[in-house]
């Protein structure tokens, strides 16, 4: 990491941009500012990178602390159980605090990673699979032909028009990719290699004939139409409409947009395979997202930038619309250009619900990373909100051997307590939380196995959402926000991107093109 | 539609015919180029590839003149061993496979005269074993191609009876799969190249009866990709090799008709080096012998205009060749 | 040897140096002691080969060759051969993993798993996991009937659940011909049945599917195709009618067939 020890009386008195905090997107910003050549000082009053996009190690009690202090109403439960009845060593634990989340392969976060260089320090996992619930069972997401092949859950016809949708939906994925490159500023080739992994969802190159034009016209979104009744429209049974659009496209919402659903799964489309056959669309970093801010900000020091922990901002003082000088809570005075802020404590918006827990075995046996979503209406009638949860293994490096780590997530707009209802109910699905329970309650998955314990395990959550830039009324300024709904990061690059195209004009791009073959990103990747 | 009537389209590109002998004659030159040296043990096919394709383009002494033809048959010479078998080249050991390729090249040549008969049967009939089947050379190697080889080698010394060849058509026939093709050993996948080689061995042995016509014909159709060009499996890439190996095979089951055959031109010509000459496996890769001579053997069976020479579906020589040795031919039907 | 060994690592397909081996490992394997490590040794220059040139027939030859020898002299019993064969049969499946239509390595494992003694089961079971891990390899479904073919007569329970693998096939991709090729292997199989009920139910139910697939997919010639072997006098040559339409390439057969 940058040398991040500097003591008070070592900071600069004038610098380009000042950033406040390490959350994964001030450190978007930072990183993308100090390759612009500017001078760089970014302010975090935490002991270690990443604000809420952070992780603990559960030893240091770190975790239990920061969930008290930033988040509301965080709660724990289960226990660790061993026959002393001690805490065991909690060692080799990384507890993100905004989990699940994931990355798509050829997502903009992905991109921005690459074209930062910030993905030179991260490794990844690929999720292996993805499971739907519903009508009391789960439902295995087939997102290649191979696992298409594979699912004996469907029938005949619903294979074929899940087939015969997901080919379409990549022929246009890619066109439309070729097309925004070709029309974009960058300037970037396109990198469409025919045959590339992930052609099975349709040929490798398209434009040879009017298979692109065909697809488009087949695809498209009427206004107002929702997701699943789109996905119904296109031939998929209810079953298949609700596995697509929460399973593939990763949406949370019940109703949600189709034209916004299209969007995301393209993107999930052309993630399938990109990194290697057989590797699904979705990565988890190993050792965590609190990895990833932490990426950037070696990325930025690279470029110059000084990265300062333990130290916050006291007070921003603003002459004429703009932010003119900073003063640090150890009293320094520095003068800045521009100035990045951390996130607002939000009085209003969709509160998000997390929970960790450590289990003492898994939820879905025979693989490490999996993800099992729980659509609207499927674990309580009253449910408008998809729950998210993520199995992860020791190979992602975040607990030890032997145990696994489970996320849930979930949102809600109004009644918090709803949250909560959700998640339990979800949480019963999958886990037993008394060590009573478990020589009888059996496994949902069809596996013949006894559920996990619970052994460890803590609920948290703050309101979500993009702070109202109204009110930061410096012109030089921007905010930014805590993590959002999504599965992915996508909302923090596209706050990155606002952010940065306020502080430099919509024209800049954050992070400009660079050359970089698919061999490079693979070998750096697994 | 006749089928010269074809290469009339408007779309046809031409054969370079002066371009492709022009490549032969340059590759039977070339002795120090390192792709010389990677191919010698296969020189004699070599030869008999290149010396077949301008034989048929109708420009074998234009090509080779006296001199140049004596040197390629004293080679062809020198690779005979004492078993009466050819190697592929200067040295190395004889083989079935290039024993018919010397046999081959002085049929091509009208030298049939300079092939100790007796010796080269005697290698080839100790080459069949009590199933029926051949090997390649006395360390054992059973593969289809091998009965091929010494049945069309035999044939054209006149001296089939040397072995028995029922007994190698029984196991031709024990080589045949559920789609009709054949594979190089009972239980072998079918392969469109090995397919020639065993139709064209139990035509030569008298037993099509061995083959179920619609069904191999409709594998072989099945072929042809969208491209225009043959594949030799199903979801293969296509390659101008297969232009003769699918289309000889088709030619003798009277059924060349169940492809496109104009389309299938168009991908041959299209792999031409229309500048320095010869063919290649699929357009824009590099030429070779072994390519060139199939797309044209291949645009022969279809009766390009340019190919002045027809060649045989089953021995791969040119008619007029055979007819000066007195062998029937073995062309039928609509092919 | 060391020269052998630069010439056919480099250049594989030179069959005389392979030849040369050959020859000194017969001269030099005179007792079972010696014989092993000339055995192991050309095992280890052939792998080196293959890997540089997995389609090359001499290496494949040469190691057929020296295992061939090693059962020959030691016997099918003995332990190292059994280790050796073991050995091999999981070289085959690595090559096979790296490219599964190599179809000389598939007549290699052929031999190894019939010298094993490998039970029908246990290779139709190796059949289905190459299929599943990519359906358009046509090499896995021809394994897979060379092997029920071998096995005897195909019974109806089998038909069954072989009809259920295709239709699945072409349930997800319709225009993969794989499948279809095995689909006409299992349709003259089903014509074979012995008792009248159980091949007329197992035409009657593939005949069904086919249609279904092809109302799914009516671009597509497969399913017609099927239908063309399956239907009546009257609906096949609508079907041939309409194939000649859609696969122009191969009216001339859809023509000679009707």
């Amino acid at each position: 990491m940058p040398d991040a020890h500097a003591d008070a009386h070592d900071l600069p008195s004038e610098v380009d941009v000042l950033v406040q905090g390490t959350g994964l997107v001030q450190s978007l910003i930072a990183c993308a500012c100090a390759k612009r050549g500017e001078s760089v000082l970014v302010l975090d009053e935490n002991n270690q990178y990443g604000d809420a996009f952070g992780a603990f190690e559960a030893s240091t009690g770190a975790f239990d602390a920061f969930t008290s202090t930033c988040a509301t109403n965080a709660n724990t439960f289960g226990r660790w159980t061993t026959d002393a009845g001690e805490r065991p060593s909690t060692r080799g634990y990384n507890v993100d605090l905004c989990a699940p989340r994931a990355t798509l392969g050829a997502d903009a976060f992905t991109d921005a990673m690459i074209r930062s260089g910030a993905h030179k320090y991260l490794a990844f996992k690929a999720i292996e699979k993805t499971f739907v619930y519903g009508q009391g069972g789960f439902r295995v997401v087939a997102s290649d032909r191979r696992e298409m092949f594979a699912d004996a859950s469907m029938t005949g016809a619903e294979k074929r028009a899940l087939m015969r949708f997901l080919k379409r939906t990549r022929i246009v994925a890619m066109r439309d990719d070729v097309l925004k490159r070709r029309s974009g500023t960058s300037g970037e080739e396109t990198n469409v290699p025919a045959g590339a992994p992930g052609s099975e969802w349709g040929e490798g190159a398209f434009g040879e004939d009017d298979a692109g034009a065909e697809a488009a016209e087949a695809l498209r979104v009427e206004p107002n139409e929702t997701m699943e009744s789109y996905l119904r429209r296109q031939g998929l049974s209810d079953a298949l409409a609700a596995t697509v659009t929460y399973g593939l496209a990763l949406q949370t919402r019940a109703g949600s947009d189709a034209g916004q659903g299209m969007e995301d799964l393209k993107t999930y489309a052309l993630s399938v395979g990109k990194y290697g056959p057989q590797f699904g669309a979705c990565l988890i970093p190993t050792y965590g997202t609190g990895d990833l801010p932490q990426a950037f900000c070696r990325a930025g020091a690279v470029s110059g930038a000084t990265y300062v922990l333990r130290q916050g901002v006291q007070r921003v003082d603003i002459d004429s619309n703009a932010v003119a000088t900073v003063v640090s809570k150890g009293g320094q005075e520095i003068r800045v250009k521009r100035f990045v802020g951390a996130a607002p404590e939000l009085s209003d918006g969709p509160r998000l619900v997390h929970v960790v827990c450590v289990l003492d075995g898994p939820v879905v046996r025979d693989f490490g990373e999996v993800l099992i979503v729980f659509p609207p209406g499927t674990v309580r009638k009253t449910q408008s909100t998809a729950v998210r949860a993520l199995q992860m293994s020791s190979n992602t490096g975040c607990c030890p051997d032997g145990v696994y780590l489970l996320y849930l997530s979930n949102v809600v707009d109004e009644h918090e307590d709803d949250a909560y209802s959700n998640v339990n109910a979800a949480l019963d699905v999958l886990v037993s939380r008394s060590c009573e329970e478990t020589s009888t309650v059996a496994s949902v998955f069809d596996d013949g196995a006894q559920k996990p314990i619970v052994m460890w395990g803590t609920m948290h959550s703050r309101r979500c959402g993009v702070p109202d830039d109204v009110e930061c009324v410096a012109s030089n300024a921007a905010q930014c926000p805590f993590p959002d709904e999504l599965l992915t990061y996508k909302g923090a690059v596209d706050a990155a991107e606002r952010a940065f195209a306020k502080l430099y004009g919509a024209e800049e791009e954050m992070f400009p093109p660079v050359e970089i073959s698919t061999e490079q990103v693979e070998s750096d990747e697994d | 539609m006749s089928a010269a009537k074809e290469f009339e389209l408007p779309s046809m590109p031409t054969l370079c015919v002066d371009e492709h002998c022009a490549f032969v004659a340059r590759a039977s030159e070339s002795a120090d180029t390192l792709e010389h040296a990677l191919t010698e043990h296969l020189r004699l096919s070599g030869i008999y590839w290149g010396v077949c394709a301008v034989y048929t383009l109708g420009r074998l002494d234009r090509t080779f003149d006296r001199a140049k033809k004596e040197e390629i048959l004293s080679y062809v010479d020198s690779c005979r061993n004492e078993n009466g078998s050819y190697g592929g080249g200067v040295g190395h050991d004889g083989h079935v496979l290039y024993t018919l390729s010397a046999v081959q090249i002085y049929a091509l040549f009208d030298e049939l005269s300079r092939i100790d008969v007796e010796a080269v049967v005697g290698f080839l009939s100790s080459m069949q074993l009590s199933n029926g089947s051949f090997q390649g050379d006395h360390w054992g190697e059973i593969d289809t191609r091998f009965t091929y080889c010494a049945l069309s080698a035999l044939r054209l010394l006149g001296r089939l009876d040397a072995v028995d060849v029922d007994k190698a058509c029984a196991y031709i026939n024990s080589c045949k799969n559920f789609d009709g093709g054949f594979g190089a050993e009972p239980g072998g996948e079918s392969h469109a190249g090995q397919v020639f080689t065993c139709v064209g061995a139990l035509a030569i042995g008298g037993r099509l009866d061995y083959v179920d016509g619609d069904l191999l014909g409709w594998w072989l159709a099945e072929r042809q990709v969208k491209v225009g060009g043959l594949n030799g499996r199903p979801e293969k890439l296509p390659d101008v090799c297969y232009s003769w190996w699918v289309l000889s095979s088709l030619s003798v089951l009277g059924k060349t008709h169940w492809i496109d055959r104009a389309a299938l031109a168009r991908f041959i010509l299209k792999c031409q080096d229309e500048k320095s000459g010869g063919i290649s496996d699929r357009p824009d890769d590099e030429p070779d012998v072994y390519h060139t001579f199939f797309g044209i053997a291949g645009l022969a069976l279809m009766g390009h205009p340019a190919v002045v020479e027809p060649i045989d579906p089953v021995f791969a020589l040119p008619k007029s060749v055979l007819r000066r040795m007195g062998i029937e031919l073995s062309g039928t039907g609509k092919g | 040897m060391a020269m052998t060994e630069k010439l056919v690592t480099t250049c594989p397909e030179v069959t005389t140096g392979w030849n040369r081996r050959k020859e000194a490992v017969e001269l030099g394997a005179e007792t079972a002691e010696a014989a092993r490590d000339w055995w192991s040794e050309e095992l280890r220059v052939s792998e080196i080969a293959l890997r540089n040139a997995p389609k090359s027939y001499p290496s494949w030859y040469h190691r057929k060759w020296t295992v061939s020898r090693m059962i020959r002299t030691m016997g099918r019993e003995s332990e190292t051969v059994r280790m050796t064969l073991e050995r091999e049969r999981a070289l085959c499946s690595r090559l096979l993993d790296a490219d599964d239509r190599n179809f000389h390595c598939w007549a290699y494992r052929r031999f190894i798993v019939q010298s094993l003694g490998v039970t029908t089961e246990e290779e139709l079971e190796y059949t289905l996991k190459k299929i599943e891990d990519n359906f358009s390899n046509y090499s896995a479904w021809h394994q897979r009937s060379a092997i029920l073919d071998a096995r005897g007569d195909v019974d109806s329970a089998t038909l069954k659940g072989e009809f259920e693998l295709a239709s699945n096939a072409f349930y997800t991709e319709p225009e993969d011909q794989s499948a279809w090729m095995y689909h006409r292997w299992l349709i003259a199989r089903a014509r074979a049945l012995k008792i009248p009920d159980e091949r007329d139910a197992a035409i009657a139910s593939a005949l069904e599917i086919c249609r279904e697939v092809a109302e799914l997919e009516p671009g597509c010639k497969w399913p017609l195709l099927a239908r063309a072997s399956l239907e009546d006098e009257k609906s096949r040559r609508d079907v041939l009618d309409r194939l000649s339409s859609i696969d122009p390439a191969r009216v001339g057969y859809y023509r000679d067939v009707a």
